[in-house]
Parts: C-alpha cells; sequence; structure tokens
C-alpha cells in the first residue's frame, strides 16, 4: 500500500489547517533551557533505588561481575530456562547459566508465523535484559531496541532481570533524552521506558501488578 | 468473538441520566473512591516537582506553539517517519479512518486484532466498523475489555471502568469468561492476563493510539502502565496507530516536560510503567517487532476546531484531572454525558465534535467553578469556552422560551435603575407574602420552582440596601428613572431620560 | 480571556460600594457591613445609586448583548468613580475578567472599560491586597468558631485564597477551622442551579455533608450566592448551621446564634 493514497485527504486537512490565521501566534517561544521537571541533589543510585523500590522494584547493589552473576541465579532459582538478550552487559552470565542446567533462550519473532516461537517461549518465567541507562529521579530504566536487544525478553515473562553497569545513571528523563534519547529515537525504531512492574488500578483502583507485562522488576546494578 | 454495538451520541438526554446517575448508590460509591484517587494523586504528583506553575507555563506554551504551527509540524512528522518506513495515511473522518484499518487488515491477511486503549477509535467507533468486516478485534486494556465485553462505553479518559464495582466485573467474567465468580481484582485481573495471552499470540495486527507525536524524530510516544500496548506493537506482525492530528508537539524536550505533566495529572505516577517511544517497523537487526508500521493521522473535526476560538481545546493531553475535579462529574460519572469524552473537556469536544445541537445541555452542565482550568496540566480555560458555547447556542436560537423570556426581562431591569428598584421592591412584596412560617420561601413558580425543588430560598429584605442607605446618609430620594438602553454610545455622556414615578 | 489592564494603588482614593444586587435586595445587612469595614478603616464610601448588577447571569446564560446593555449600566453607575470595592468574587470576576472580552471590539467603550476594570476589587482583596491591612481591630464578644468556603470565582479568578484567612485570623475571640472540601464548588451556578437543580442539588449535597463534618459555630464565605445556595440547602434539611457573609465577621456583627445574615433575624 502506498502511502499517496491518502493525498486528496492529506492536502485537504493541511489546507485546511493553512486556509485559517494560525491560532496561539502569542504563545510563549520555545525556552534556550527548559525548566527539568525534578532535580537530584545527591547520589544517583540512591535516589534511583528509592524511586524504584516504592514501586515495589529490587535493586541489588553488587560490588562485581561475580557476585552479579550469583544474584541473577538466586532470582532463577529452581527455574530450567530463561529469556535473555543475545548480548548482555554481563560478560560469563550465559556460561554460568548453562553450567547450572538452566537453559538462555534468545527469542527470535519476526517475519509471518509468530504464534508457534510465542507458544513456546510465553511459559518462561524470567527475563534477562540489559539497561541503556537508568533515569534517577522517576526510578526508571530505558531499554533501546537493536540487534541482539529484543523486547520480548523485558515484556513477556512475569519477572524482569535488567543487568545495569553503574555508569549508566542519569539524574532525570530531561538529561537522558538529551545526552542519549534523542539520538536512540533518531537512529533505532523503539524504545521502551519502565518504570517498575506492570500494572492495572481499573477495577475499583486497586492495584494489581503483573497484568500483562512483568510483576517484579529487579535490576542488578554492578 | 465479541460484537461492539454502536453507540449512539446521547448528549442530549444529559439531565435525565445525570439524575439517574445521581440516585444510583453503588455507582455514587465508584465515582467517589476513584475521582478521589485521582484528585489527590495529582495533588501529590504535582505537588512534588521543582516549579508546579513554571512547569504548567512550560507545557502550555509547547501545546500552543504545536498547535500554531500544526500543519508545518505534521508534515515534518510524516517526513521523518516515512523515512523510517513507516506508512503514514491520512484520514478525513471517522469513515475515511476504518475504512483504511479494514483496508490494511486486508491487504496484510489479518483475522485477529489486538487492541490498546485509545480515545481517537472509541470517536470512530473502529471496533464496531472491524467486526462488521468479518474480523476479530480484541481490546487489551483491562478496563476497555471490560467495557467491550459489557458493551458499553468508557466513564472515563483514564479510568474506563471508574463506574464499575468488583461483583459487576465479576459477574460479567463468569457470563463472558466462564470463570468462577470471585470478588478479588487479583484473581480477576489474573484471568483477564491469562485470557488476553492466548489473544496477543495468536493476533495478527495490533492497534494502538499515541499520547504524542513527536516530529523533530519521528517518535509515537505511548504511555501504559499494564504493557498491553507495548504487547499491541511487539508482537502481531502489523501495527497501526491511529493518531488525532492534534498530538504533534515540536521537539523532544517539549515531549519531556508534556508525558510528565500528564502522568502526574492523571494518576500521580512520576511516569507510568511503560513510556513507549516508537519509531518505526523492525530495523534488520533488531531480534523482534512489527514487519509493517502504519500511522493514520485522523482529523475528524479537528482541523475545522483548529480555525475557531476553540483552538484551545486541541491543546488537551487527556490526562482526565478535569474530569476527577469536576464536582459535576463527581456526582453524574461519565456515561451521563453521552459520548466518548466525558467531563468538562468533553463538555466542550463532544459539542465541537459532534455538533452543538446534539449536546446542547453540556455546556450549561458547569457551575463555572473553575476547578477544571486550575488542574488542568495546560491550563485550558474550560469555563471561558463553556461560556462561548453557551453563547453559541444563544446566538443559533438553541434555548428554551422561559429562559429567553427571563433573560430579556432581567437586562430591561437591569439596564434601568428605576426598572431595577421596581422589580426589586416588587420581589419583595410578593416573597414576604408567600413566605413559610420559618420565614423562607418553599415553592417558588415556573422556572424558579426547580430551585425550591431541593432549596429554600430566601424573600427579599422588605427595605433594600440602596433605601436604608438613603435613610442612613439623608439623601433625598431621587426620580426614579427610566433609561432607555441603546441611546447613550459613550459611558460619559448622560443622555436625556424617561422619569418614572413609583 | 486575559490582556493587561493596569491596577493602579487605591490608597487615599475615593471608595465606591458595588453592592451587588443580590446583596442590595436579599442581603442589604451584608451590604451595611461593608460600609461600616471600610469606614472603620477611615475611608468616605460613596454609594452610586445608578448601579444595579455586573451582569453576570445574562452573561453565564449565553445572552451576550443583554449582558453588554447591564454591563454598560455599571459603567455608567460608576463613571465618576475612582475605586469601586463590592462584597462578592463572582461580580468582581465578571467585571475583571468578562468586561474586556465584552468590550474588547468597542471603541466607545473600551478605555472606559479599561478604567473601570483596573480600578475594581473585591472586599478582602482590597483590605489586603490594596491597602495592606489585615487586622481589622475586631474583637468578638464571645469567642466563636468558624470555617471558611472559598467561594470559587474569588478563589480562582481573583486568587483569594490567603486574604480573607489572613483577615479572619486577626479578628479576636475568633477560631479557624478547616472545612472539608473547603474550595469545592458548592453547587450555585446562576442559572445551572435552577437549569439542572439534580446535579446543583446533589454538590449543595456534598457541600452540607462536609458542613456536617466540621466543628465551627458559623461558616463564613465571600459571595452572597454561595450563601443563598448552602443556607438554603440547610434551611429546607432543618439544620440549624447557617453561612454568614465574611463582611458581617469583619464588621463585629457575628455570633454564635447567627443565622442567615437576612434582614428577618436582625
Amino acid at each position: 500500500m502506498k502511502s499517496n493514497r491518502t493525498a486528496a485527504t492529506r492536502a485537504k486537512i493541511l489546507d485546511a489547517l493553512r486556509s485559517n490565521t494560525a491560532p496561539f501566534a502569542d504563545a510563549t517561544p520555545r525556552p534556550d533551557a527548559y525548566l527539568p521537571v525534578t532535580r537530584v541533589e545527591g547520589d544517583l543510585l540512591e535516589r534511583f533505588t528509592t524511586e524504584l523500590e516504592k514501586l515495589t522494584g529490587k535493586v541489588h547493589v553488587l560490588p562485581d561481575s561475580e557476585s552479579a552473576i550469583q544474584c541473577v541465579i538466586d532470582i532463577l532459582g529452581e527455574d530450567k530456562s530463561a529469556l535473555v538478550w543475545d548480548d548482555l552487559p554481563l560478560p560469563g552470565l550465559n556460561e554460568a547459566l548453562i553450567a547450572r542446567g538452566i537453559t538462555p533462550i534468545m527469542p527470535n519473532l519476526r517475519g509471518d508465523s509468530r504464534s508457534d516461537v510465542l507458544n513456546q517461549i510465553e511459559p518462561v518465567r524470567v527475563g534477562i535484559t540489559g539497561a541503556d541507562a537508568a533515569l534517577a529521579s522517576t526510578g526508571t530504566l530505558a531499554l533501546v531496541t537493536r540487534t541482539g536487544h529484543g523486547r520480548l525478553v523485558s515484556l513477556l515473562p512475569r519477572v524482569h532481570v535488567a543487568l545495569l553497569p553503574r555508569n549508566r545513571l542519569y539524574p532525570n528523563l530531561e538529561s537522558w533524552l538529551a545526552e542519549a534519547g534523542r539520538a536512540a529515537m533518531l537512529e533505532t525504531h523503539n524504545t521502551v521506558l519502565i518504570t517498575g512492574p506492570s500494572r492495572t488500578s481499573d477495577i475499583e483502583m486497586q492495584t494489581i501488578l503483573g497484568v500483562h507485562g512483568p510483576a517484579q522488576v529487579h535490576v542488578v546494578v554492578f | 468473538m465479541i460484537h461492539t454495538p454502536v453507540h449512539t451520541n446521547t448528549a442530549n438526554h444529559f439531565v435525565e441520566s445525570a439524575t439517574i446517575a445521581i440516585s444510583d448508590i453503588t455507582l455514587q460509591t465508584a465515582l467517589d473512591r476513584g475521582t478521589t484517587r485521582g484528585v489527590n494523586g495529582r495533588i501529590a504528583g504535582m505537588a512534588e516537582t521543582t516549579d508546579a506553575k513554571a512547569l504548567r507555563a512550560q507545557a502550555r506554551a509547547a501545546r500552543l506553539r504545536a498547535l500554531h504551527n500544526l500543519p508545518d509540524l505534521l508534515e515534518r512528522l510524516e517526513t521523518k517517519l516515512t523515512e523510517k518506513g513507516v506508512t503514514v495515511l491520512w484520514a478525513a473522518d471517522a469513515a475515511e479512518c476504518n475504512q483504511l484499518v479494514i483496508d490494511i487488515a486486508r491487504e496484510n491477511h489479518v483475522r485477529k486484532i489486538a487492541k490498546g486503549k485509545s480515545m481517537a477509535t472509541e470517536e470512530t467507533q473502529l471496533n464496531h466498523a472491524l467486526e462488521a468486516a468479518g474480523l476479530e478485534v480484541i481490546e487489551t486494556d483491562l478496563g476497555e475489555f471490560i467495557v467491550q465485553i459489557a458493551g458499553e462505553m468508557p466513564s472515563h479518559i483514564v479510568f474506563p471502568i471508574l463506574h464499575k464495582t468488583r461483583e459487576q466485573v465479576s459477574d460479567l467474567f463468569v457470563d463472558k469468561l466462564h470463570m468462577p465468580p470471585s470478588d478479588d481484582p487479583a484473581t480477576l485481573t489474573a484471568a483477564a492476563r491469562v485470557y488476553m495471552r492466548d489473544q496477543f499470540i495468536s493476533a495478527d495486527m495490533g492497534i494502538t493510539g499515541a499520547n504524542f507525536a513527536i516530529a523533530e524524530t519521528g517518535t509515537l510516544a505511548v504511555v501504559s502502565n499494564e504493557g498491553n500496548n507495548r504487547l499491541c506493537s511487539s508482537l502481531p506482525r502489523v501495527h497501526v496507530a491511529v493518531v488525532g492530528i492534534e498530538k504533534v508537539i515540536e521537539t523532544v524536550e517539549d515531549f519531556g516536560v508534556l508525558v510528565q505533566l500528564l502522568t502526574r495529572s492523571a494518576t500521580g505516577q512520576k511516569l507510568t510503567s511503560y513510556t513507549h517511544l516508537i519509531g518505526g517497523p523492525a530495523l534488520p537487526g533488531d531480534p523482534d517487532g512489527p514487519e509493517h508500521v502504519y500511522v493514520i493521522l485522523l482529523d475528524n473535526g479537528r482541523a475545522r476546531i483548529h480555525s475557531t476560538e476553540y483552538a484551545e481545546s486541541l491543546a488537551c493531553i487527556r490526562c482526565g484531572a478535569c474530569l476527577n475535579i469536576c464536582p459535576v462529574y463527581q456526582n453524574v460519572g461519565g456515561h451521563a454525558y453521552g459520548w466518548v469524552y466525558p467531563g468538562p473537556i468533553g463538555a466542550i469536544v463532544t459539542p465541537l465534535l459532534g455538533g452543538i445541537h446534539n449536546a446542547a445541555p453540556l455546556p450549561h452542565a458547569s457551575s463555572l467553578c473553575g476547578a477544571c482550568k486550575a488542574a488542568c496540566p495546560v491550563d485550558i480555560d474550560i469555563p471561558d469556552m463553556l461560556l462561548k458555547l453557551r453563547g453559541d447556542l444563544v446566538a443559533e436560537g438553541d434555548t428554551s422560551a422561559q429562559v429567553t423570556v427571563g433573560i430579556k426581562g432581567w437586562a430591561v431591569a437591569m439596564g434601568s435603575p428605576a426598572l431595577y428598584e421596581l422589580s426589586g421592591r416588587a420581589a419583595a412584596l410578593v416573597t414576604n407574602a408567600i413566605k413559610g412560617g420559618d420565614g423562607q420561601l418553599h415553592r417558588l413558580p415556573a422556572l424558579l420552582g426547580h430551585w425550591t425543588q431541593n432549596r429554600d430560598f430566601p424573600p427579599f429584605a422588605p427595605k433594600s440596601f440602596r433605601q436604608t442607605w438613603r435613610e442612613k446618609n439623608l439623601t433625598p430620594q431621587p426620580p426614579l428613572r427610566n433609561h432607555s438602553e441603546g441611546e447613550s454610545n459613550s459611558p460619559a455622556v448622560s443622555t436625556e431620560r424617561d422619569e418614572v414615578k413609583l | 480571556m486575559t490582556i493587561d489592564i493596569p491596577r493602579p494603588s487605591p490608597k487615599g482614593k475615593k471608595v465606591s460600594l458595588f453592592v451587588t444586587c443580590i446583596v442590595d435586595m436579599i442581603y442589604p445587612n451584608t451590604g451595611m457591613a461593608a460600609v461600616e469595614v471600610l469606614e472603620r478603616l477611615g475611608l468616605t464610601v460613596d454609594f452610586p445609586t445608578d448601579q444595579t448588577c455586573c451582569g453576570q447571569m445574562g452573561f453565564n446564560a449565553g445572552y451576550r448583548a443583554d449582558a453588554k446593555t447591564v454591563a454598560k449600566q455599571f459603567m455608567r453607575a460608576f463613571r465618576d468613580s475612582e475605586v469601586i470595592v463590592a462584597p462578592s468574587g463572582s461580580c468582581v470576576s465578571m467585571v475583571r475578567h468578562f468586561y474586556p472580552e465584552l468590550f474588547a471590539d468597542d471603541p466607545d467603550w473600551r478605555a472606559e472599560m479599561e478604567r473601570i476594570v483596573g480600578n475594581t476589587w473585591e472586599l478582602t482583596e482590597f483590605l489586603v491586597d490594596g491597602l495592606g491591612v489585615t487586622d481589622m481591630g475586631i474583637q468578638l464578644e464571645q469567642p466563636l468558631t468558624v470555617a471558611l468556603h472559598d467561594a470559587c470565582h474569588g478563589l480562582r479568578m481573583l486568587e483569594l485564597g490567603t486574604q480573607p484567612r489572613a483577615l479572619l485570623e486577626h479578628v479576636g475571640n475568633l477560631q479557624i477551622v478547616d472545612l472539608p472540601g473547603a474550595n469545592q464548588c458548592c453547587g450555585f451556578g446562576g442559572l445551572f442551579a435552577v437549569k439542572m437543580p439534580e446535579v446543583s442539588g446533589a454538590m449543595l449535597g456534598d457541600k452540607i455533608k462536609n458542613i456536617d463534618a466540621v466543628a465551627a459555630d458559623v461558616i463564613v464565605t465571600g459571595d452572597a450566592s454561595c450563601l443563598t445556595q448552602i443556607n438554603g440547602g440547610l434551611s429546607r434539611n432543618r439544620s440549624a448551621r447557617r453561612v454568614v457573609h465574611i463582611a458581617e465577621v469583619l464588621a463585629g456583627r457575628v455570633s454564635h446564634d447567627s443565622h442567615a445574615s437576612t434582614h428577618e433575624h436582625r
């Protein structure tokens, strides 16, 4: 289907919008610097932890890669498989999982027949991803979809484990947008900002976690 | 398979629907709980910011600039999205929009569609159109799913089933999903998750709306707490986003402030669980994602509104804060407003999109208390637009004869000090003659009888302030004059006046 | 609509009272109390007797031409006034916010409209912001507990949140308690109250529930229209509570048995 099939409607809408004096000519011009919604004073990791834990997320701060790997293994418990990104920021994790009889599954969902893949991976309880950034003032993880960094791993399982190298903390959404977010939006086709577990308050305003996405979010910082 | 009924606009029955809602005790409990939580969430969420007032001004300016540059920004957005491989389509109205979605479905051999929450598609009644074309569509936001299987319309922009109790949801799930009864929201939600997972896995196409469309980068931003929008736009091979043309904003910085004010105003959250930034179909190296992404830019009356004095209504970011704070909404709920958009913003948008004569009571469904404007994250002057719409109704003769006669009489009396005083004295005589033993009026005639239906009214004072003033200040009683309106064109020039004796 | 109209200081100027039609005809004692408050500060108060109404009722009903007729009468009545003070946030909001809209394209009236708009004040705003007075030097004879209902237009269109509270705090022997939902509308809304009595009544019901929950001797408010609505509901419910106008409190005319400040109780 070609875009130009709606060319006539497009012209009609744009002409209508341009045929009158544009409203709000007196709107305040773009500021040189925007006031951020939040500011962070003090330690970024501390703030990130406070914010995410308010949302029931768990932040595990570990001194090195070995202890980080152990932490992930503890979260997996008796599980025999886990969804993982092909490209994780924690070298040696996949080998450690395999050594403990846990199969890392790197889902690939492209093309037309998708339900078989989905039916196969749907029961897997835990998904392990990296994180491109963490935003301290909101307790948010930024995950940019690209080669080796798929969407399903942080979306389908009940439990999401994100591996976060310490140097990826930003104070707030605004600083991430300026320093990395804009580039991610221009260069890739999908980014998700994750702020706590999946939740709903639709029935009588009672908060229930894990309605569609993960009910638990763990962030392993190393 | 679900069959979504056609929802007709019943806004002209506002008073009847509102009256029923007010006496519905179950609904009142649900409304009280929902709106209180919404209001408290917003107050707490906005309080924890650098400077709420300055941020609202910044957010408002971003929206107004975007509306000022709307056609240019739409073209920029289209160019950017097209560069990323998105098919951008334009729809003038609901029928065109729905037909485009049906065509896309057919061309991609789609049978089942998973749909995320979108007010624009409520407007176009997309579900009904898709079902009529033989397609299966399932709402995946929990609240919207419940609304869909109940055959209803959402009663709130953000909390679609604010009007429902857990018992009502349980009955519905027993009936439609054949699950055992339960009044536990966690059990009900878990059942919905299981049911909808199967739907997601077998869906060929996902439909979502968008909260913002960022022109600078060619990005659709979709916020949600459940994650269903992510599933809709990630699992199926085809993703269609239906986006009102007013959703476009200019820059990433504008997005930064607007998205945070949206969530803080809607639920008090700093950000929702998921803020999904969609640029296009899966890139060659991406492990997953849709093969085709279509963006339908929907006009459906917006371009017309853009050229009127109601353009400010297009700045709305659909947070629902004006619904929660509105004492009318708190008492009557969303369905009384009769169409897709309830509450104060609905009282403006419904007449504008659906025709003012199809929603004549809505501009009057407000005490003009201004709480909506004060709560709005982009400071939309809702009371002012309600007043303008009332002016339009009068100008177009859509008003009751009784009120018109009353107001005309009022204007004549108030335009002349003599007639004013005369009518005041007459009212004092009459009201004091008919007042009850407690000094109050219990039953007034004609339209005023609506007042005494549930309130008393005080009688007029036997001696008005001005009479007392004249006595106190020993100023001579001036001759009562009748000034005919229209003779004076200037405030500083007094003209000849007829004199009337009381 | 907001246009920037300068607001010169009212200090040292002649004060004209705009008593408002409701106060004039139904609550004259409130008008006398307002005069007392102003005179207590040594001001000379004048009452231009050609005044009638601000035009809000017609304007809010959508009858703009008729509202303009009435607004012209307002401007004629106060053509010689330097400063106009009214015991109503709602009527003052009509003048300050909507006269600019009504007369924006009317060259004959525009200059005078801007002069009037720039010099019109609500009573508590005039005292606190205009004159810098918060202590009226009033001492009540007996201790009294009051709760304040914020009238909507004063609160949101004139930003009168702190001014009435500051004035009440300085009244001797008076204690202020918080009214739950103090800033929530009582449901009056002019013609709304008769066009949609069920909805207006439900809003009034919420207000009365909050009044019932507060341990105050009287409820104080700044607008006679709210007073009419709320007292109408309290009276119909056979409640002993009443709402009084803040002018009466500031004139020291309020006591435990203050009922609706209508004439027959005086």
